[in-house]
């Protein structure tokens, strides 16, 4: 061995050089990761799909998704002119379904968008303060966790009215609880951590330690369970539409047009049929992507 | 873990090694698919093991040990596989047997006790239905025999009260009771031959000495051969009698124990005695030798010698033409080196250090310092009653085994938690009741820390020179982007890292590279105070030498006071001018380090230090080994803490008075019933003192 310097940052260098070398095969983050996974890739395509239909709706040489062409109630099945039929009242069920599809996907998003920040901001606090905090923030998600879900989202809905900006507060108040529990958990752990001690060393707030020390570490997690509720929270928008508590009429509701053509269903199944379609598709896309991830996430 | 040896072994007991092998690997390639590529654990690995014999393994990390026992039970998973060569044990070959002829031959002719206790043992069911099975499913024992088969093994493994541990649930052991049970376990189907990964990691020294010697006798006694597989070249000297250095999953030397000590041939080998600090060694006698450069990632592809691109010796055009072998260079011993004869130039001798070692004036002082957490089954005492200083520009040592308490009073000292009585004194103020939140920005940035695990020190959302920068804007020495820059580039530079490591993520870093960022993220406020709480017993010896050598300097440079957490008694021998030595939230001894290693001992520090492996116990001769477990927090003895396990315990009085502070001189203090010259007239622990 020659005689090492108490300072040799030549070596150090040569090593880390080394190293970083090495280390640059490594997989990079997971979404950009994601071409490799077919499953994901499908998932995101059907999604992608819908994004693309609703985008250009406008575009589009379809009839108003709200015009009624009563000549066609007689036979409502699919003709050349209305390419999937229309519905009891004559809509265009194509139009109809390209243009719900608008308001399923802003509407989804931004419910779990806003279920995030009141739910990992719940998870947050109470991991962070364990006790009395914790306590009222924990129990009070056993509570609202304990009720059937969709029974809650019929109550409340029933209670405060059906409306766009009603169903993202139901979305917010039933999935924030969920997502408090994940994001309470993985804080207890990180809180633990010593890169949190280490804030702490620097005089840092509990907010900046939760919000730039803690929260960033959480994203791994969340982003599947993210699309997992974008799933979720599709097929509750279709279930409301359905029980007839969704977006009101005449907008073009998903949900709202599976159950309009339901009493039909033996005469024109596709009445029910396309919308049905449909909601499935989407709500298979968000799954497929968060399996996709998920796998993609533990084969690290 | 204790990373001590000495230079010269004697020779271990001739258990001459059978003529024909126990188990003899032939030319073995073990290689894992992942998802990465195909990746070559062992290139061409060849061992023998004779009957009776026990050959110790030794290497860091990811050099292949763990791949080899594993790919000896052919458990390597689905990812492992053999792609060529034998394994030939009592004359089968593993590589080709069946999974029948497997499972026949794992169950009772090779057992394995793992680093883990928790996960060789079934958390559902009592210690006794899982020792029977054993012998019921292999040797088809009855289900009464079986039970008087499991309680004679338990108590061959010295366990008292056999009959109540096998009642018990894996839960209600310690973790060196279930180290035993394992043991126990894995002897019952007497096997002729026993693989032991790293079986004593994670366990406290004493408890350590206790298995080591367990593993000895039970050896001798059922005449089993042991491979025994550790980075600790200290515990390998204590088990071995022939031992196999692996570097890069490959044996680079292969030795009679003491022949290997005494002469390593092995640039590699040599690199490592160097690395290590051995007990009795100051930092003002030696600086520790780091081995430059790290470990090739498995699968890099080279030419020649593996060692090269790190080794003092290499000789280009000699060294990187084709494979080196692993050839004889003495009778018995073999190294895989062609310039083994070479001498490797002389160590400077003594470090800039030498000048550090403390000012007198008092910086920390701490007062019947008490923390009390109350848990469901009453109230657990970390602290209670600690009584300490530290002078301004020492490095003030604390040693002590798990529940000691030495972390807490290290939280409290950097403000992470607030003590419940006492006083702390730091630089006059009284400090033990104020978190950081409640210190002085100026108080917070005087006291800076460096955490145990590596891992978790540094957030891994950020680039590394995130916190830095961030220390250095919160404690306000740097205001502007560019002088917080530049000072960044300085103190990454101080740890000897290049200044473009600061743009690196955490995962893009070894362990001894983020400590070393931990170093400079500590420094960054100044500290007047530095506390490391195992700053290296997560890192390899190589590794270890590196951060030791830096904290040493950057401590002496900067006359920062450092407070040196550690359970290895030859690093904070090598490290500390003070040693504080803790039991049960109390301090049991302290004084200046010379002095702590001779006596007069604290009974307690007797015992650790001879619990320390050494590569010569029989020199010695003295053996203190501590009987029963460590007494429960919630309800600790209530005169001389130590008095449970105590060895040389007086009689009553002990259990119900405190212990006086006997006063050896220089600020060397005893608190033990035994009087000074008592104390003073026991031989000194061989190989501590020089």
């Amino acid at each position: 061995m020659r005689p090492a310097p108490v300072r040799a940052p030549a070596d150090a260098a040569t090593a880390l050089a080394a190293r970083i070398e090495a280390i640059e095969t490594k997989p990079p983050g997971l979404l950009r990761r994601l071409p490799t996974s077919p499953v994901a890739m499908v998932g995101l395509g059907i999604i992608l799909f819908w994004v693309i239909l609703a985008l250009v709706a406008p575009l589009l040489p379809l009839p108003s998704p709200t015009a009624q062409d009563y000549l066609a109630i007689a036979h409502p099945g699919p003709t050349a002119q209305h390419l999937l039929g229309v519905d009891a009242l004559g809509r265009d069920t194509l139009s109809r379904l390209i243009w719900g599809a608008r308001i399923v996907l802003a509407l989804a998003p931004i419910s779990v968008i806003a279920a995030y920040l009141v739910g990992a901001t719940m998870g947050l606090v109470a991991g962070y303060y364990p006790g009395f905090i914790d306590g009222v923030i924990s129990r009070l998600s056993d509570v609202i966790l304990a009720f059937p879900v969709v029974v809650l989202y019929v109550v409340l809905i029933a209670a405060i009215g059906a409306s766009a900006v009603n169903i993202v507060v139901a979305v917010v108040m039933i999935s924030a609880p969920a997502i408090a529990r994940i994001v309470r958990g993985l804080t207890i752990h990180l809180v633990r951590q010593n890169f949190v001690a280490a804030a702490r060393l620097r005089r840092e707030s509990s907010l900046f330690i939760m919000v730039v020390e803690i929260m960033p570490n959480c994203r791994g997690p969340l982003i599947t369970d993210f699309c997992l509720r974008l799933g979720y929270t599709t097929m509750t928008i279709g279930t409301l539409g359905f029980l007839g508590l969704g977006i009101p009429p005449p907008a073009p509701d998903w949900g709202g047009m599976v159950q309009l053509g339901t009493p039909m269903l033996t005469v024109y199944p596709e009445m029910a049929l396309f919308p049905a379609l449909a909601l499935v598709s989407l709500v298979l896309g968000f799954n497929l992507l968060a399996d996709g991830l998920n796998e993609l996430a533990n084969a690290d | 873990m204790p990373t001590e040896t000495a230079l010269a072994a004697p020779p271990h007991s001739a258990a001459s090694p059978a003529p024909a092998p126990l188990l003899e690997i032939r030319n073995l390639r073990v290689a894992y698919h992942t998802s990465r590529g195909h990746l070559v654990a062992l290139p061409d690995f060849s061992l023998t093991i004779g009957a009776g014999e026990s050959f110790g393994v030794v290497g860091e990390s990811g050099c292949g040990k763990s791949t080899l026992v594993m790919a000896i039970m052919r458990y390597l998973g689905r990812s492992g596989v053999i792609t060529a060569g034998r394994i030939l044990f009592e004359g089968r070959d593993l590589v080709t047997a069946t999974e029948a002829e497997l499972t026949r031959v794992r169950g009772t002719r090779i057992a394995i006790v793992y680093q883990e206790p928790d996960s060789a043992l079934n958390p559902s069911m009592t210690v006794g239905r899982q020792l029977i099975e054993v012998p019921m499913l292999h040797q088809g024992m009855e289900r009464r025999d079986a039970f008087a088969r499991a309680e004679e093994v338990l108590a061959d493994v010295h366990m008292a009260d056999p009959q109540s541990i096998l009642r018990r649930y894996p839960h209600q052991l310690s973790g060196g009771q279930k180290q035993r049970v394992v043991i126990a376990m894995a002897l019952l189907a007497n096997p002729s031959l026993l693989l032991l990964d790293e079986p004593t990691t994670g366990l406290d020294v004493t408890v350590e000495a206790a298995v080591i010697d367990l593993i000895d006798e039970l050896r001798r006694k059922y005449r089993t051969a042991l491979l025994y597989i550790s980075h600790n070249l200290g515990l390998i000297a204590r088990v071995a009698e022939r031992i196999g250095v692996m570097y890069a999953g490959e044996l680079v030397e292969e030795a009679r124990t003491a022949a290997l000590f005494a002469s390593p041939r092995h640039p590699y080998t040599r690199g490592l005695l160097r690395a290590i600090p051995r007990m009795g060694m100051s930092k003002r006698d030696f600086p520790l030798l780091p081995i430059p450069g790290t470990l090739p990632a498995p699968g890099a592809t080279r030419r020649g010698c593996a060692f090269l691109p790190r080794c003092a010796l290499a000789l280009p055009g000699t060294c990187d033409v084709s494979p080196v072998p692993l050839a004889e260079t003495d009778a018995g011993h073999r190294a895989r080196c062609l310039r083994w004869a070479e001498t490797i130039p002389p160590s400077p001798a003594g470090l800039s250090t030498a000048a550090a070692g403390g000012s007198g004036e008092t910086i920390i002082e701490a007062r019947s310092l008490m923390r009390s957490y109350r848990v469901r089954r009453g109230v657990i005492k970390a602290n209670d009653g600690l009584d300490l200083t530290a002078c301004r520009g020492e490095v003030l040592g604390i040693v002590g085994e798990s529940g000691s308490g030495k972390s807490t009073f290290a939280r409290i000292l950097a403000g992470l938690e607030a003590a419940s009585g006492g006083v702390l004194r730091f630089a006059g103020a009284d400090v033990a009741r104020r978190t950081v939140q409640q210190r002085t920005p100026a108080q917070v940035a005087a006291i800076q820390m460096i955490f145990q695990n590596p891992d978790g020190t540094l957030n891994p959302s950020f680039p590394v020179g995130w916190p830095i920068a961030r220390a250095l804007r919160k404690f306000g020495i740097g205001r502007r982007r560019g002088e917080i820059e530049e000072r960044v580039r300085r103190l990454l530079e101080m740890v000897q890292l290049p200044a473009s490591a600061r743009h690196s993520l955490p995962r893009q870093l070894s362990g001894g590279q983020k400590q070393r960022i931990a170093i400079a993220r500590a420094f960054a406020g100044r500290p007047e105070v530095l506390i490391a709480d195992e700053p290296t017993s997560a890192l390899d010896v190589s590794v270890q030498a590196t951060v030791v050598n830096l904290l040493l300097s950057i401590q002496a440079e900067s006359g920062t006071t450092m407070v040196f957490i550690s359970h290895d008694l030859s690093l904070v021998r090598y490290i500390a001018d003070h040693v504080v030595v803790m039991y049960l939230g109390r301090v049991m001894e302290v004084g200046p380090t010379e002095a702590l290693y001779a006596p007069p001992y604290h009974p307690y520090t007797e015992a650790l230090l001879s619990a320390v492996p050494t590569p010569d116990p029989e020199q010695g001769g003295r053996r203190i080994r501590l009987s029963g477990e460590l007494p429960s927090l919630t309800n600790p003895p209530r005169g001389c803490r130590f008095a449970s396990r105590c060895p040389r315990k007086l009689g009553p009085i002990c259990d119900t008075e405190v212990p006086p502070e006997r006063d050896a001189g220089g600020g060397h203090i005893i608190s033990c019933h035994i009087p000074l010259h008592q104390l003073a007239a026991v031989a000194p622990i061989p190989s501590t003192t020089r």
